[in-house]
């Protein structure tokens, strides 16, 4: 196996994506008016955000070595926050920053271009290269399945070529976010429409850094910019993930730098995917919560690895950016709040979490926040009617059958790591597998169960795709240990 | 032996799935593309252009057609397409108006956000062009604001009006119905316009009309005393 001095074919991957989506783009419009402009500077600022946390986790590093701050997926953030706010300036002022950004994004790029060709072995970017060609080309053009976005947007409201409502409307409410600071469709004023926008303003506020309406950035900007932080921010939750494992299971890494890690990602993500909704509220929300689940990570391998069970204040702030981390993807899509919330409380309750101050905390911070999103927004939103209620307009019954069989395809990842792990940690008997429960063993596969059956529970078909997402997580970070069922592979294993 | 072959079986039928996927989602992609850009030679009928019923006549076929050429790679048909399709010209074409219309929301859009700010959009029901640019009812009051960046005025659909997507209370239209907002004028004066203007907090109202002489015109109300 190959191995790096410094991984950051992570980095490569999602700047592979966010180049061929862009090329993607332009060629697509060929024939028409082409922003080819545009496309190089969302380019290059998906390059800053990408590079950036590489860049500044360098230098972190060489200070301290044990804090939760130091994760990329944190510094991502911060990044993407400077973006929001770079963009709310730039359209308060009516001053263009985005040539700030995209200079940035240049020196970013090539100061780690340079560094990372020292150090890896040429070889593997001759084998893992072309699949990031495959796979970004799948990604961009996943991202149009079902119609509703394409880089000929503007040509498709011409002439109604499936130009969907859905599309618009969250084009719209950007738009209003991003003019008014109102969160409404303005077609008759501004109504306030009591709707999960977080994402919306998002968009709205990069948008108005790059100085383009937000039709131009949910069609074209959004594959440059976010399908590349979404699969980043995948690949940095799988390595946290898999670091956790690794030490409870003793199973050597397969990282990035395997060619087998990148198809089974592939494979994964092709068959299953929802990609086309990506740019809805959705996304956003699962860009949160793999951002937060890899600072999460992050923090317990750091503080496994300090073996000193003092809370500090930079512990509190950990606390702090999980309530504001949960509140965002709550604002993103409602369905997370719940989906988040089951989780966490199965794992208050299952490790006795409430005898420590810290979980005590973030669980009081979990109940505040669903009590405002509560109070604030699901109250009014039923109010107004704004959605079918599937439980009574359909029939709660006929909802769960009609969904029954199509919710297969969905737990079906979970379903495949519950039964492989089982497998390969020779479980054998009911007895052993009651054993490994009690001694908290199997918590990924417990997690996983109250996932699937906490997915289903509520009559929405939008709560279910999470667990999916979680379920490919916990297979990828899992590689070696199936691996090492293969035959002649155990170098995978410990001795 | 046994475990081996399963093994790499289940690799293989994994693999190939994964490729077809991929294949399918490259090809839809392309399909696309050349669909969208031939529906510039569709007719310009609104029950046949949007989503739903409305895209069974001629989106549909198109886009099948194009599919089935790229899945079989017939690239001597697609070539006859490409060059057909690639020297397309939108404001030659049968939605030249719409093409027009678009294009004049895409130069609003580029005001300043303080302009923004003050302004709203208001668009007589009497421009078919734009009430009329999909069999949705609904989506065509999207449009405006989400290129603009502006909110509308009376840019609330009649809810008489047959549409091909229904869920005509969703997408925040319920939230104006319960605020006791609804559809009323289809054409408004200049006084009603500032009038209204002045209700929801607009200084300037952008009027998108038509014009027999120059075809599609904004007219700027400005609404202060």
């Amino acid at each position: 196996m190959l191995k790096t001095k410094v991984n950051i074919i992570p980095e490569h991957f999602a700047a592979t994506i966010s180049i061929v989506a862009g090329i993607m783009a332009f060629l697509s419009r060929l024939g028409f008016d082409n922003n080819g402009l545009l496309i190089i500077k969302s380019i290059l600022i998906s390059l800053f955000v990408i590079f950036s946390p590489h860049i500044l986790k360098t230098w972190l590093i060489k200070r301290t070595n044990d804090q939760w701050y130091i994760s990329k997926a944190f510094l991502l953030l911060l990044c993407l926050t400077v973006l929001v706010l770079a963009g709310r300036f730039s359209l308060a002022v009516n001053i263009d920053i985005s040539y700030f950004f995209l200079l940035l994004g240049a020196t970013v790029f090539l100061a780690t271009l340079i560094t990372y060709n020292k150090e890896v072995d040429v070889r593997i970017k001759f084998m893992i290269y072309p699949l990031f060609l495959l796979f970004a080309v799948f990604v961009t053009s996943a991202y149009s399945e079902g119609f509703y976005y394409h880089p000929l947007m503007k040509e498709k409201i011409i002439t109604g070529a499936w130009a969907h409502r859905e599309a618009i409307w969250h084009a719209n409410i950007a738009e209003m976010l991003k003019t008014y600071g109102v969160s409404s469709t303005g077609t008759d004023g501004l109504v306030p429409l009591y709707y999960h926008t977080f994402s919306h303003f998002m968009y709205g506020s990069i948008s108005g850094l790059l100085r383009i309406n937000s039709m131009t950035f949910y069609s074209i900007v959004v594959p440059i910019l976010f399908i590349p932080l979404f699969f980043l921010n995948f690949v940095w939750c799988v390595k946290e993930v898999r670091k956790y494992f690794k030490e409870k299971f003793n199973f050597n890494m397969v990282d990035e730098s395997d060619i087998r890690y990148w198809l089974a990602m592939i494979v994964i993500f092709s068959i299953q995917h929802r990609l086309g909704s990506l740019a809805t509220s959705h996304g956003t929300a699962q860009l949160l919560t793999f951002i937060l689940i890899a600072i999460v990570f992050s923090a317990i391998n750091k503080f496994q690895a300090r073996k000193k069970s003092i809370v500090t204040t930079s512990d509190m702030f950990l606390i702090l950016l999980i309530l504001l981390c949960y509140l965002c993807i709550s604002f993103s899509k409602l369905s997370f709040l719940y989906l988040i919330g089951v989780s966490y409380g199965y794992l208050f309750i299952r490790f006795k979490f409430y005898k420590t101050l810290l979980h005590s905390l973030i669980i009081l911070g979990f109940g505040l926040v669903a009590i405002y999103m509560y109070i604030y927004f699901v109250v009014p939103f039923q109010g107004g009617v704004s959605t079918i209620n599937y439980s009574t307009d359909i029939g709660l019954f006929s909802y769960y059958k009609g969904e029954v069989l199509g919710y297969l395809f969905y737990i079906y990842p979970s379903l495949v790591y519950i039964i492989f792990k089982i497998y390969c940690l020779k479980i054998r008997s009911f007895s052993v597998f009651i054993k490994n429960i009690k001694e908290s063993n199997l918590i990924d596969i417990e997690l996983l169960l109250i996932l699937m059956v906490a997915s289903f529970i509520p009559p929405y078909p939008w709560f279910i795709q999470m667990q999916m997402y979680i379920a490919y997580i916990l297979l990828l970070s899992h590689l070696a240990l199936f691996f090492s069922e293969l035959p002649n592979e155990k170098q995978y294993m410990k001795t | 032996m046994g475990k081996k072959i399963i093994i790499y079986l289940t690799l293989l039928i994994l693999i190939t799935l994964s490729m077809l996927e991929i294949s399918r989602a490259i090809f839809n992609y392309i399909s696309q593309n050349f669909t969208i850009r031939e529906s510039f030679y569709f007719v310009n009928d609104v029950n046949q252009k949007g989503t739903h019923w409305g895209a069974y006549k001629q989106f549909y076929p198109s886009y099948k057609k194009y599919k089935h050429m790229v899945i079989n790679f017939k690239l001597t048909e697609l070539l006859t397409s490409f060059s057909r399709v690639m020297n397309v010209n939108p404001a030659n074409s049968n939605f030249k108006k719409e093409y027009e219309l678009v294009t004049m929301l895409y130069d609003l859009s580029e005001k300043s956000q303080l302009f923004k700010r003050e302004t709203a959009i208001y668009i007589p029901k009497t421009l078919d062009i734009y009430w009329d640019i999909s069999c949705d009812s609904h989506m065509p009051p999207f449009i405006a604001p989400g290129i603009t960046g502006m909110a509308m005025i009376e840019g609330l659909p009649f809810l008489d009006k047959n549409s091909c997507y229904t869920h005509l209370l969703e997408y925040g239209y319920a939230d104006y119905y319960s605020a006791g907002k609804q559809a009323e004028y289809i054409e408004m004066s200049r006084d009603e316009i500032c009038e209204r203007a002045k209700k929801e907090g607009f200084v300037r109202v952008i009027e998108i009309t038509e014009n027999n002489e120059v075809g599609i015109v904004t007219i700027t109300h400005e609404c202060v005393d």
